[in-house]
């Protein structure tokens, strides 16, 4: 199953390292194939530097790819994650 | 289709192809759209039909000399036609000094004008060469990007695999680290393929249980380069019982990436293991066959030659007459 959604980062701080290693970390709980779509770049959503090359600020719109059998719930987890900041204050 | 604006082309390129601006009005809204040029040649005359106004323009020494012969009121004429068109940017060549109203008109219509001492022919090629460059395409790539023994090695697979630690691995034996992790790559002239680093990651690595390093303080400038063609794939895969795995290397698999197929191994990954030894054998075995020696190919005529001679050996000792 391949399931596609855009998010916008919403935190202050962007998708700064400890932001991104969240990301992985919730990432690599699902045994979904997950990749981020960026302009021309194509990054896998379980490796830490790849997403630092996004460098996305507050207010970037990432889309995320997920393909496997938990790709449903995979995605609402990283929905889940950027809505509520990565854990962060603001 | 990629643009590239006409302010970041002069600030990319202005050293390499020797710019010096006459008139910089308009520079940030033009844009290099081709990576043809066009010598502006016979649209000078007034034959307009096939003028290819929305390539780079060029003026050299001929067109430059054309243009003085004219009447200066037709020049004038000629000119202001040529300039309403919307071309990216003028670049006259071979130190000539172009006519006053050029200028002028270049300025009046917000037209990027350059000069360069390069002759015409040279400097076509070598922006040529920068355009390609500029508008090759591009992508990025899953995998990490080294160097062993002059091979550029792209080594691929899933995500906790041991690429890095692999990679680590290699960096510690000698060879040089392009990039982890994340791989640009470029389809530049001739289907090469060129592999470089991300400017932000730079030569940093996460290692799982470690955390970030950077392998250029760690290993020094040695261990590093900035870009590397791409000429061999190691796929890392789980051991997989089922699995066939090649045996020969006969025949051996490709990988795709744009319309280049570059050669594949596929090399399965179980503890105890030692990848990188089977990685820089990989590229020793790289370097013989362009040196003309395949190596899998040689031993199977081998085979082939000692059976053959033990063949004719066993007929020479058979009693004769009795076949």
């Amino acid at each position: 199953m391949k399931v596609t959604e855009k998010m916008a980062i919403i935190n202050k701080l962007g998708l700064h390292l400890r932001a991104a290693a969240e990301l992985v970390k919730v990432a690599n709980k699902f045994k979904s194939h997950i990749m981020i779509h960026h302009g021309i770049q194509n990054i896998n959503a379980k490796s830490l530097m790849g997403i630092m090359t996004l460098a996305a600020a507050k207010g970037t719109e990432i889309e995320f790819v997920a393909d496997g059998e938990d790709a449903k719930d995979a995605i609402a987890a990283l929905r889940q994650l950027l809505a509520n900041k990565f854990g962060e204050k603001e | 289709m990629k643009k590239i604006s006409v302010e970041s082309f002069f600030q990319q390129a202005k050293e390499r192809l020797r710019l010096t601006p006459l008139s910089d009005e308009g520079m940030a809204n033009r844009y290099i759209v081709s990576v043809d040029i066009n010598r502006m040649g016979m649209a000078l005359t007034g034959y307009l039909k096939w003028f290819a106004y929305e390539r780079l323009q060029i003026l050299g020494k001929t067109e430059v000399h054309f243009l003085q012969t004219l009447e200066p009121a037709q020049r004038k004429k000629i000119l202001k036609t040529l300039l309403s068109h919307r071309l990216p940017c003028i670049v006259v060549t071979h130190k000539m000094k172009p006519p006053a109203d050029l200028v002028s008109e270049a300025r009046k219509q917000h037209i990027p004008l350059f000069t360069t001492p390069t002759p015409t022919t040279k400097f076509v090629s070598e922006i040529s060469v920068y355009l390609e460059e500029e508008f090759a395409p591009e992508t990025t790539i899953h995998g990490t990007l080294l160097d062993v023994y002059g091979v550029g090695i792209l080594i691929l697979g899933h995500s906790g695999i041991g690429k890095s630690e692999c990679a680590l691995d290699l960096v510690e034996r000698g060879h040089r680290l392009v990039a982890d992790d994340l791989v640009y790559i470029k389809r530049l002239a001739n289907r090469i393929l060129m592999g470089s680093r991300s400017e932000i990651i730079k030569h940093h690595m996460e290692i799982r249980g470690l955390g970030i390093i950077n392998i250029e303080s760690l290993f020094g400038v040695g261990a590093i380069r900035d870009k590397k063609r791409i000429e061999l794939v190691i796929r890392l895969e789980e051991w997989d019982n089922k699995k066939e795995y090649d045996r020969l290397g006969l025949t051996p698999a490709t990988h795709k990436i744009f319309d280049t197929e570059i050669p594949m191994f596929v090399i399965p990954v179980r503890p105890g293991r030692n990848l990188a030894v089977i990685i820089e054998v990989a590229a020793m075995n790289n370097r013989l066959m362009k040196l003309g020696y395949f190596t899998a190919q040689e031993f199977a005529d081998r085979v082939g030659r000692m059976m053959t001679e033990e063949q004719t050996r066993q007929n020479s000792l058979k009693p004769k007459g009795k076949n």
